[in-house]
């Protein structure tokens, strides 16, 4: 299926493994050839961005998703002060298309003819390659991928992520590292999750057992629901 | 992904805020603790910085240092060298530098004008 909403930014300079591990939900501590799927949060806990961090070449390269590319760009630009680090967004030279339900990379990034293939949590692929190069003809579409979402109960913006939730309230709770200490909206969550109070679990269920109008993703069979804990 | 051509890329482009004139100043607590941190060498300097995270979104980053490479604003203040980064300036005019000694949770604190709202360690700011 071809995935037109994700951005690719490109950090460079010594401070930008630091920078980001300030300021997103997840420890940014790169071992050989991983990726780190983490949130950019606003000081109330608010999703600002998903990024999905690998490095390839020596660049920290980050698929990108998020309601307001520009709204990001502005957030992260305001928080380098004197430190080394620059952006490069290098969305509009790269197609990046989502590959679900095939077999899975061993490796979680990996390059075949031209092609950076970068694996999500075991489950599904993003794949890079050049604008210059003809867009590749995949044979999935919105139902297929919608019922494939439900069945793997993957959360996703537009749906069960927005920029009006926090991770906790729509399923990402495995992006927030309990113990990393310290990042923008951490307090927030850490009070959360203590008190257990305001959390939400993702379930998926037959829609004749379910209130539809409450269904974050409606399936075909089955939806996905955001139910309080 | 083809390297070759995010290379040529130009990077995003930075809205840097203007910078300010700082003005700061030491409460009596905080200069007792840096005469005994600096001693009679006054060449040294205390860099006080702002770094992007905590959960408030900044937070204060104190360094003693001979010199930075960091483009600094310098402050004599009681006889103490106070560097100040340019791209910080306008979140730390105004700041009151203190020292609180207790067990817990003491040290240097900054109490700052330009915070909407700060984390409960006192560490970070937004």
């Amino acid at each position: 299926m071809a995935f037109d909403d994700a951005n690719i930014l490109i950090f460079t300079g010594k401070d930008c493994a630091r920078f980001l591990d300030g300021l997103s939900s997840n420890m940014i501590d790169f071992q050989s050839n991983s990726v780190i799927d983490t949130l950019v949060l606003s000081n109330r806990a608010k999703i600002i961005a998903q990024l999905h961090l690998f490095m390839l070449n020596d660049m920290l390269i980050s698929i990108t998703i998020c309601e307001d590319l520009a709204e990001l760009k502005n957030f992260l630009n305001s928080k380098i002060l004197s430190q080394d680090v620059i952006i490069n967004d290098v969305s509009e030279l790269n197609h990046v298309d989502i590959v679900y339900d095939e077999t899975i990379n061993d490796e979680p990034v990996a390059t075949l003819s031209e092609t950076t293939i970068v694996t999500i949590n075991n489950s599904y692929s993003f794949e890079m390659y050049s604008s210059k190069l003809t867009r590749k003809l995949l044979d999935g579409n919105t139902e297929s991928f919608t019922n494939w979402r439900v069945n793997n109960l993957i959360p996703w913006h537009g749906y069960e992520v927005s920029s009006n939730r926090n991770p906790y309230q729509c399923g990402l709770n495995y992006q927030v590292h309990e113990n990393k200490g310290c990042f923008t909206g951490q307090e927030i969550l850490t009070r959360m999750r203590t008190r257990e109070k305001g959390m939400y679990k993702l379930i998926s269920q037959n829609n004749d057992l379910i209130d539809m109008s409450k269904a974050s993703t409606k399936g075909s069979e089955k939806s996905l629901l955001l139910q309080k804990i | 992904m083809d390297c070759g051509t995010c290379e040529s890329a130009s990077p995003v482009i930075i809205q840097k805020p203007d910078v300010v004139n700082v003005n700061l100043t030491v409460t009596e607590n905080a200069k007792s603790m840096l005469e005994q941190a600096f001693g009679e060498d006054r060449s040294m300097a205390l860099l006080v910085g702002v770094l992007s995270g905590g959960c408030s979104g900044y937070m204060y980053d104190l360094q003693i240092v001979d010199n930075t490479d960091i483009d600094c604003q310098e402050l004599s203040i009681a006889g103490f060298r106070i560097l100040v980064p340019n791209s910080s300036s306008h979140l730390l005019d105004g700041i009151e530098i203190d020292y609180e000694d207790r067990l817990m949770g003491g040290g240097f604190k900054i109490n700052n004008p330009n915070a909407k709202s700060s984390c409960g360690c006192g560490e970070s700011f937004a």
